[in-house]
């Protein structure tokens, strides 16, 4: 959820790596590619942080608002953006089936700095199995449980290690 | 129907992997890599049917498949300048009381779509 970060507080410890990142992604140093599930994901964070900042349940307008900044910010930045929906039914069995493997392969990760267990969940699994099906180079994360994850040609940027 | 010789096939697919666009596929949807080539080999047998529109056709206990390249609905085009400082923080410019969040309500939404580790 580098996105988050980047685009709701600049006081946040992880905004300044999450500027890092698409600091990077301006320069040319990486191709960013996201897919509609993240942008889902995204919406989703931005409904809750809407309501709990203002008390009271998030209007749709609001919630649009931010989405169209988000999608300006996609546009501006030149970052790629694959239907998730077009994905999955371009190969209807490969998701949830390499999904299930990446799970069943990864290892569980102690925290560096909270010192608790990690593995990768089910929708972590999808956007790997996303990842790996547009042949996604690396999977920038600020999510310690992807180090755990094996059996795949996709590089995990772990952001917190990537930018110190 | 005609089969195609066991050589001409392996010319074939050999080329898929030649050109970067298509992947192949097996009945799991896994993804057949250049160096399970022996696999490949007993998929195809002796006999392979001639590529239709859906791909290639079964040939024996398992399947070989096409996977056409997936077309991003954006395409990856340079950074305007300056795109990056423009949306720092800009949910906090466009809702002040955004700003006023402390880092471990945020933390705490994110982690409720992720199992991430909160970095202290």
């Amino acid at each position: 959820m580098a996105f988050i970060y980047k685009l709701v507080n600049t006081r946040h410890r992880l905004f300044p790596k999450a500027d890092a990142l698409f600091s990077d992604i301006e320069q040319g140093k990486y191709a960013g590619v996201i897919s509609t599930f993240e942008i889902a994901e995204f919406q989703s964070a931005v409904k809750t942080i809407l309501s709990e900042a203002k008390q009271t349940q998030a209007s749709q307008n609001d919630v649009e608002k931010e989405m169209s900044k988000l999608d300006e910010f996609l546009n501006e930045m030149g970052i790629m953006l694959y239907n998730a929906d077009v994905v999955v039914d371009h190969s209807p069995l490969i998701v949830f089936y390499r999904a299930e493997q990446l799970i069943s392969s990864a290892q569980p990760i102690k925290g560096s700095w909270d010192q608790k267990w990690h593995t990768i969940g089910g929708a972590d699994a999808v956007h790997l199995t996303l990842a790996e099906t547009v042949r996604a180079d690396s999977f920038a994360t600020f999510d310690q449980g992807f180090k755990g994850v094996k059996g795949t040609s996709v590089k995990m940027l772990i952001l917190s290690e990537v930018y110190r | 129907m005609t089969f195609e010789t066991q050589s001409n096939a392996e010319k074939r697919v050999r080329g898929f992997f030649r050109s970067g666009h298509d992947r192949l596929v097996d009945d799991n949807g896994v993804p057949i890599e250049l160096k399970d080539w022996n696999r490949i080999k007993r998929m195809y047998s002796d006999k392979i049917l001639p590529i239709s529109n859906q791909g290639m056709s079964k040939v024996s206990n398992e399947s070989v498949k096409v996977l056409r390249e997936v077309a991003p609905i954006k395409k990856w085009a340079p950074a305007k300048k300056g795109a990056n400082a423009k949306f720092s923080g800009v949910m906090s410019q466009d809702f002040p009381e955004v700003a006023n969040l402390k880092e471990e309500q945020v933390d705490r939404i994110v982690d409720s779509l992720r199992q991430r580790e909160i970095e202290e």
